[in-house]
């Protein structure tokens, strides 16, 4: 009987050793620096790791309109291999949405931003507009994320629309009315403001009463 | 010069202005106010004896007439005036052939700057329509493609001779249409593929994964089979670089 017990103890502890020894990843995995070393200069997998230029809305449509007179299936060669894939766009001056669908310049920019703080902007952006007709939606922004669509209109050879689908959108900067800086920067101001105009309505009247008028 | 000369014609006076041209220096231009001798008293005896049987004339009273006609004015200064009255059946001939002549002159004639308001287009010639050429193009990817040959020979044109990237060790990846880059000279039998997000994906022969590079920011991640091919491929692309980092 102990003989019995050891035996199935054994048997337990073997397997146990046995699917630990499975959950080891089956691959090397490695995080370095690899392209940063002096001599790794000009290694032609390093230009490929490299991140793209930054464009900005001006540059995207001269590259777009250069392309009026170009051949369709080239065209759409070229357009695959400058604007589609992993891109940060900058200086696009939009008003702030949502859904995020950005005009700027001839071109249509729809974001898939996922950050739920976004969300909150917006919130933030409506409410301080309610308290005061004068607040402007408007803000220059950057964007980094993954272009999946690129779609371009021409008439009479000129370039008319363009049309950018972005997916996994960040906003890396962003610039308002009152604040500038990254989404958690620009929603704590705004909060920051409407606590003020809420304070600001609260006690007007009350203290002085030659203060400021409560607003924004 | 200028004449005046009168046209009886069935009861109409007609005044005719002649401008001539004048020889340019010439001396006609100053000469009326040269002096002022015998043929300038004649010249103006002449000029008010004109005027007097003209003012006589036109107060003379005359007989009445009824009808119904065209009057023109044909020049008219304070309270003079000369012009013409035609009857009705005097002035539709007149009118008639005036028509007549503006319309064959408008035939005949082949320049049309004169009409002031004129209008050219110009049209493509076959019979097109000239309705504004609208030219679409869209490209879609999914997250995870892979460029295909011709972006990859556009995009990277600089790194590529021949249709072939060079890697440091020697050998090279072969660019192909669908965008697979085949090792060619080469202990390592595979291919590659550069992803949209900038990573590269290294395959064997038989599609099995063998080494994936990820930019990260300024670093890279290596993510690779736990075999010596693998370590080979990587020493492959990178050169000796790699080795020394182990």
């Amino acid at each position: 009987m102990k003989n019995q017990w050891l035996a199935v103890s054994g048997l337990i502890l073997s397997m146990i050793a046995s699917s630990v020894h499975a959950q080891k990843a089956p691959c090397r995995e490695k995080l370095i620096k690899l392209c940063d070393v002096k001599d790794q200069n000009g290694n032609p997998i390093c230009e490929i790791l490299k991140q793209d230029a930054v464009e900005d809305p001006e540059s995207i449509a001269q590259f777009l309109g250069s392309l009026s007179g170009v051949s369709e299936p080239l065209r759409e060669d070229l357009m695959c291999a400058r604007l589609l894939g992993n891109k940060r766009i900058v200086n696009l001056q939009v008003s702030l949405t949502s859904p995020p669908v950005f005009y700027s310049g001839q071109g249509r920019w729809s974001a898939g931003i996922q950050d739920p703080l976004y969300g909150e902007l917006i919130a933030a952006q409506q409410k301080l507009a309610d308290l005061d007709k004068k607040v402007s939606d408007q803000a220059v922004v950057d964007i980094a994320g993954f272009i999946t669509s690129v779609s371009v209109k021409y008439a009479r050879g000129e370039l008319s629309s363009f049309n950018i689908d972005i997916t996994q959108a960040e906003l890396k900067s962003i610039k308002t009315q009152y604040a500038t800086g990254n989404l958690d920067a620009i929603v704590q101001a705004l909060r920051l403001k409407i606590k003020e105009a809420y304070k600001a309505y609260m006690i007007t009247g009350l203290e002085n009463k030659k203060g400021k008028p409560p607003g924004i | 010069m200028i004449e005046y000369s009168d046209l009886d014609r069935g009861g109409l006076h007609i005044v005719c202005i002649h401008d001539e041209p004048e020889h340019l220096g010439g001396h006609s231009m100053s000469s009326p106010f040269k002096g002022l001798g015998r043929g300038a008293k004649n010249r103006r005896r002449v000029v008010a004896v004109f005027l007097l049987a003209s003012v006589t004339l036109f107060t003379l009273p005359s007989p009445a007439h009824g009808g119904v006609g065209i009057s023109f004015d044909i020049f008219s200064v304070g309270p003079l005036s000369f012009g013409v009255d035609l009857a009705l059946e005097e002035a539709f001939p007149l009118a008639a052939l005036f028509i007549v002549g503006k319309a064959l002159f408008s035939f005949f004639s082949s320049d049309s700057r004169d009409s002031g308001d004129s209008y050219s287009a110009s049209y493509p010639s076959g019979g097109l329509s000239s309705a504004p050429v609208i030219v679409t193009s869209r490209v879609t990817i999914d997250r995870d493609d892979h460029l295909h040959g011709e972006p990859i020979r556009i995009k990277y044109n600089e790194l590529i001779h021949d249709n072939r990237i060079n890697l440091p060790r020697g050998g090279c990846l072969e660019i192909s249409d669908d965008g697979k880059m085949i090792f060619r000279n080469s202990s390592f039998s595979g291919y590659a593929y550069i992803h949209y997000n900038h990573t590269l994906s290294v395959w064997d022969d038989k599609g099995t994964p063998v080494l994936v590079v990820v930019p990260q920011g300024d670093q890279t991640l290596i993510l690779q089979e736990k075999s010596p091919r693998a370590s080979e491929v990587l020493g492959i692309l990178f050169g000796s670089v790699v080795r020394k980092l182990g």
